[in-house]
C-alpha cells in the first residue's frame, strides 16, 4: 500500500508540471491584459505601459514562467496583478468554500446514488422506473437552472436556507451546514443519477452470480448478503464513477458557486480569467490539480481496501 | 405567486411561514424516503431565520449591499468610480454633491475659485480626524493630491494636468494653482469622482492603501472580516466627527455577480440594497416588494472614431447612419421600460442637454439610403465594430446590426468576451466604431476623457477637431452664467457633426428594501451615495 502511494505520488510531480505550463502558455494566449483593466480604457498610453511595465508584463513569457516555477518551487505563489495580494492567501481563503462544496456533493451523490442503486436492483419494477427516471433527470437538469429552483422554493418561498452566502464552519458549523444545502443538492443531481445507475447495474451483475445463491442456500440472511457480501463486490465500478463524479462536481462547482455567490474557488477562477490575473490562474489550476490527484490517490486506496488482489499487485 | 407570498409573509409575519415549513418537512420527508431528503430536512429544524419584517424598523445594525464587482484597490486615489460604494464608506469628500445637484460642505468648510479658473482655495473643517486618529490638515490633503497624482493608472493625472503647485497657506487652507483654466473642480473633488476623498498621510507613506483604508469617512474597513473579491465589512470610525451620520454598526459589501442571485438575496433580507446592470429584474423585484431606483445614467451609443478614414470621414454617412435607426424600440429593450431614446449625448439635466437637439436624427430609413448614394455608397458599406458580452452592448450591437442591415450596412461586431480585451481593442485602431456604454458627466470632464483629443473616441484615430477644441477653450473660461450655453454649442457640435450614434439612455438601478431609506440616485446627481443609507424610519 505504501508503494502504492509513493509510487502515485511521483507521478503526479511531471502532471502538474504539464498543467502549469500549459495553463500559462494558454492564459498568455488569451486576447487583452490586465494592465489595460487595472488603469481603464481613459488612461493615457503612458499610464497603460507604466502600468504594463511594473505588472513585469513586458518580460518574455518563458522568463515570467521561469520566475513563477522558481517561486512556486519555494512555495511562493506570487501575488495577484489585480489585487496586489499573494496568491496563496487568496486561494486558501476560497478552499474551505470549495471543499465543503464538492466533498459534500460527492458524500451526498454517493449515498443517495448507491441507495436509489440498490433499491433499484433489488425491486425491479416501480422502483426501477423511478432509478431510471431519477437519473434521467438528474442528467438533463442544468444545474443552474435547478439552483434557481431550489432557491426560488426552499430560501425565497419557505425561508428553509439561506438564498446564497456561506458561513465558515469556524462561525457557526449549523449555519455553515444550512449554507451548503441547496448548493449541495443543485451539484449532486448529476452525480446520483450516474451513480444510482452505475450501482444499479452492478449490484444486478453480482446478485445474479453463483456465489450469491450459494450464500442463500446455507441460510444467511438476505442484509447481509447484499450488503456485506453483494454490495462490496459491486462497489469497485462505483468507486470509480465516485472518484469521477468529485472530478466532475470540481468543475461544475463553477456555475453552482455563482448561483449561490459561494466565495470559493470556482468564482476565484472564473474572476481571475476575466482579468488576465496570470499567476492567480496559476494558483487556482495548481490548487486543482493538486485535490485531483489526492481524490485519485484515495480511489486507487479504495481499490485496495475493497480488492485485496489490489494490494498484493 | 411570488406578490402573493410577500403578502401573506407581511401579513402575518414569519411565524406562519415556521408553521408551513414545519408542516411540509413531515411531508416531505416521508415522500422523499430517501437519503437526499433525509439530508435537506436534517438540517432544517434551525430554520434559516431570515430577518424579520419587524426587524426593519428596529435596525440590525447591519447594512449588506451587493455589488456585482470589487476594486483591484481600495485607495480612492485610483479615481475608478465604478467601485465608489468601496471608497465612499470610508472616505469622506472634501465637497458632496447632494441629490438635488448642489454641491455641500464635506471635509471643505469653504471653497473659491480664483480668475479664470486658474486657482483654487479650500478652507477644511476643524477637528476632523482619519480613521489612524491623525488629524485632517492642508499638508495632509497636499500630500493626498500629489498621491493622487503620482498613483499609477489612476485618475488624478488627468484631473490634475494642468496643477502647477498646491500652497499650504494655513493650518486648515490651501490654494491649487493651474496652468490652465480648471473647471468643474467641486466635481472633481466631490464623492462622483472622489478625488476629493482625502486619506492619511501616514497610509500614504506606508502604502496599505490596498487592502485596507484610512480616511476621515463614516466608517473604516474591518480587515479581519473581509475576504477580497467576495465580502468586505466596515465598522464605524471612531474618529468620524458628525457621529449622527453613521447609520449602522457594520456595513457589509458583497460582491454577488449573478442578477438572479443579488434578487432572491434581497427578497430574503440577505442583502439591503444592490446595484444592478443592466436592469432587466425590475418588474419581479417591485411584485416582490422591494424598491427600484432607476435614474437615467449610461448612455448607450455607437462611438464613430475613426472620422479620419472612409467610410466614416463623411459626414453625409455618419448622419446617415443615425437616420436610419429606430432607437424608440432599442431603447426599450435596453432599458427595460426604464431607458429612453436619445439623438445627443446627454439627457436633461446634464448641462450639455439641448431640447432643441431631441429627434435630431428621425427615423428615415429613405433618408439614410439617400445620404449614402449622395456619399458614394448607394450599395452601403461594411463596418466592423468593437462590441462587448456584457453592459448590454452585445444587445445594441445586434440591434443596430438589424437596423443598419436595412440601409444596406453591414455591421460586422465582434463581440469581446472581457472588459479587459474591450479596454485593450478599444486603445487600439482595429475598430473604426466600438459599442459604448457611457456615464453621464458634465461637458468639461467628457471632453476630457472621451470627446477631446486625450479622449477615448478621439485619441486612437487622433481624430479631435479644432472647432470642438475652442469651444472647449470657451467653456472652461465661462463664467457660470453661460457655461451652460457653451456646453450646449459643444453637444450640438457633436450632434450636427454626427461624432456618435446615440441611441438610449439606460438605468444604473438600485434594487433596495423597504426597511432602507436614502437611496437616491436623483437625476442631478445620477448615483447614489452609500453613506446615506440609513433605516428607515
Amino acid at each position: 500500500m505504501l508503494r502504492l502511494i509513493v509510487r502515485r505520488t511521483l507521478l503526479s510531480v511531471p502532471l502538474l508540471f504539464i498543467v502549469s505550463t500549459s495553463t500559462f502558455v494558454l492564459v498568455a494566449l488569451i486576447p487583452g491584459n490586465i494592465a489595460r483593466t487595472i488603469v481603464g480604457a481613459q488612461a493615457t498610453e503612458q499610464q497603460y505601459l507604466s502600468v504594463r511595465r511594473s505588472l513585469g508584463l513586458n518580460e518574455p513569457l518563458y522568463t515570467r514562467y521561469w520566475q513563477w516555477l522558481e517561486g512556486a518551487l519555494h512555495g511562493n505563489l506570487g501575488l495577484s496583478l489585480y489585487s496586489q495580494q499573494p496568491v496563496s492567501s487568496l486561494v486558501d481563503s476560497r478552499l474551505a468554500p470549495t471543499l465543503s462544496l464538492v466533498v459534500g456533493a460527492t458524500v451526498v451523490s454517493a449515498l443517495v446514488g448507491v441507495a436509489f442503486g440498490v433499491a433499484g436492483a433489488l425491486r425491479r419494477g416501480a422502483i426501477d422506473r423511478v432509478v431510471d427516471g431519477v437519473a434521467l433527470l438528474g442528467l438533463s437538469i442544468p444545474s443552474f437552472f435547478l439552483g434557481f429552483v431550489l432557491v426560488e422554493w426552499f430560501a425565497v418561498k419557505f425561508r428553509l436556507f439561506p438564498a446564497s452566502g456561506y458561513v465558515a464552519f469556524g462561525v457557526s458549523p449549523a449555519d455553515w451546514l444550512e449554507s451548503l444545502v441547496l448548493p449541495v443538492v443543485t451539484l449532486s443531481a448529476g452525480g446520483v443519477a450516474v451513480i444510482a445507475k452505475q450501482t444499479r447495474d452492478a449490484m444486478r451483475d453480482v446478485l445474479d452470480r453463483p456465489f450469491v445463491r450459494m450464500l442463500s442456500a446455507t441460510g444467511i440472511p438476505r442484509h447481509s448478503i447484499i450488503f456485506k457480501h453483494a454490495l462490496r463486490s459491486a462497489a469497485i465500478p462505483v468507486v470509480t464513477i465516485v472518484g469521477l463524479v468529485f472530478v466532475a462536481v470540481l468543475g461544475g462547482s463553477v456555475v453552482v458557486e455563482s448561483v449561490f455567490a459561494l466565495p470559493g474557488l470556482g468564482s476565484l477562477a472564473v474572476q481571475a480569467t476575466t482579468e488576465s490575473d496570470l499567476p492567480l490562474i496559476q494558483g487556482i489550476a495548481l490548487y486543482f490539480t493538486v485535490i485531483v490527484i489526492v481524490v485519485n490517490l484515495i480511489v486507487d486506496l479504495a481499490y485496495g481496501l475493497l480488492d485485496p488482489r489490489v494490494r498484493v499487485a | 405567486m411570488i406578490a402573493r407570498w410577500a403578502q401573506t409573509r407581511r401579513r402575518f409575519g414569519w411565524p406562519s411561514a415556521a408553521g408551513l415549513l414545519r408542516r411540509r418537512r413531515t411531508s416531505g420527508a416521508l415522500l422523499a424516503g430517501g437519503l437526499l431528503a433525509t439530508v435537506v430536512m436534517s438540517v432544517a429544524p434551525s430554520a434559516y431565520s431570515a430577518p424579520k419584517q419587524s426587524d426593519v424598523t428596529a435596525p440590525r445594525g447591519t447594512l449588506t449591499i451587493a455589488i456585482p464587482q470589487y476594486p483591484p484597490s481600495l485607495d480612492p486615489a485610483s479615481g475608478q468610480n465604478a467601485y465608489s460604494d468601496f471608497f465612499d464608506l470610508a472616505y469622506a469628500p472634501l465637497i458632496v454633491k447632494e441629490p438635488n445637484g448642489e454641491f455641500k460642505s464635506g471635509l471643505a468648510t469653504s471653497w473659491q475659485y480664483g480668475s479664470d479658473n486658474k486657482s483654487f482655495s479650500i478652507m477644511l473643517r476643524s477637528g476632523v480626524r482619519f480613521s489612524d486618529g491623525s488629524a485632517l490638515t492642508a499638508a495632509a490633503t497636499k500630500t493626498w493630491i500629489q498621491h493622487e497624482i503620482a498613483f499609477s493608472g489612476g485618475a488624478g493625472a488627468g484631473y490634475f494636468a494642468s496643477l502647477s503647485s498646491i500652497d499650504v497657506t494655513g493650518p486648515l487652507s490651501l490654494t491649487l494653482h493651474f496652468s490652465a483654466p480648471t473647471p468643474e473642480l467641486e466635481l472633481i473633488f466631490s464623492q462622483i469622482l472622489e478625488m476629493g476623498e482625502i486619506g492619511s498621510p501616514n497610509a500614504t507613506s506606508g502604502k496599505t492603501l490596498t487592502t485596507a483604508t484610512d480616511g476621515a469617512g463614516e466608517y473604516m474597513l474591518d480587515a479581519s472580516h473581509t475576504v477580497t473579491g467576495e465580502s468586505y465589512t466596515y465598522v464605524p470610525n471612531p474618529y468620524y466627527w458628525d457621529k449622527s451620520a453613521v447609520h449602522w454598526k457594520t456595513v457589509v459589501i458583497k460582491v454577488i455577480t449573478n442578477p438572479s442571485t443579488v434578487l432572491s438575496a434581497l427578497e430574503t433580507g440577505q442583502v439591503d440594497v444592490a446595484e444592478v446592470q443592466p436592469i432587466t429584474n425590475a418588474a419581479a423585484a417591485k411584485s416582490a416588494g422591494l424598491r427600484v431606483d432607476a435614474p437615467l445614467t449610461l448612455y448607450m451609443a455607437l462611438a464613430l472614431e475613426n472620422r479620419n478614414a472612409a467610410p466614416l470621414s463623411s459626414l453625409l454617412v455618419r448622419q446617415a447612419l443615425n437616420y436610419a435607426v429606430d432607437r424608440g424600440p432599442i431603447a426599450k429593450l435596453l432599458g427595460n421600460g426604464y431607458g429612453l431614446a436619445i439623438d445627443q449625448m446627454a439627457v436633461p439635466g446634464d448641462d450639455s442637454y439641448d431640447a432643441a437637439l431631441s429627434n435630431y436624427y428621425p427615423y428615415n430609413p429613405a433618408k439614410a439610403k439617400q445620404l449614402l448614394a449622395k456619399a458614394g455608397y448607394p450599395h452601403g458599406f461594411t463596418l466592423p465594430v468593437l462590441s462587448l458580452a456584457a453592459a448590454q452592448q452585445n444587445t445594441l450591437a445586434e440591434a443596430l446590426q438589424g437596423q443598419l442591415a436595412n440601409v444596406g450596412v453591414t455591421l460586422q461586431p465582434d463581440i469581446v468576451p472581457s472588459v479587459n480585451q474591450y479596454e485593450t481593442d478599444i486603445a487600439g485602431t482595429s475598430f473604426p466604431a466600438v459599442t459604448l456604454s457611457w456615464g453621464r458627466l458634465p461637458a468639461v470632464t467628457q471632453y476630457q476623457i472621451l470627446w477631446g483629443p486625450n479622449g477615448q473616441s478621439s485619441r486612437p484615430f487622433k481624430s479631435s477637431s479644432r472647432q470642438l477644441n475652442d469651444i472647449y477653450d470657451k467653456l472652461i473660461t465661462a463664467p457660470t452664467s453661460t457655461e451652460p450655453t457653451v456646453a450646449k454649442e459643444m453637444q450640438q457640435y457633436l450632434v450636427q457633426n454626427a461624432w456618435y450614434l446615440p441611441v438610449a439612455a439606460t438605468p444604473l438601478a438600485e434594487f433596495y428594501r423597504s426597511n432602507i431609506s436614502g437611496v437616491n440616485a436623483a437625476p442631478q446627481r445620477n448615483t447614489d451615495y452609500d453613506v446615506e443609507f440609513a433605516p428607515a424610519s
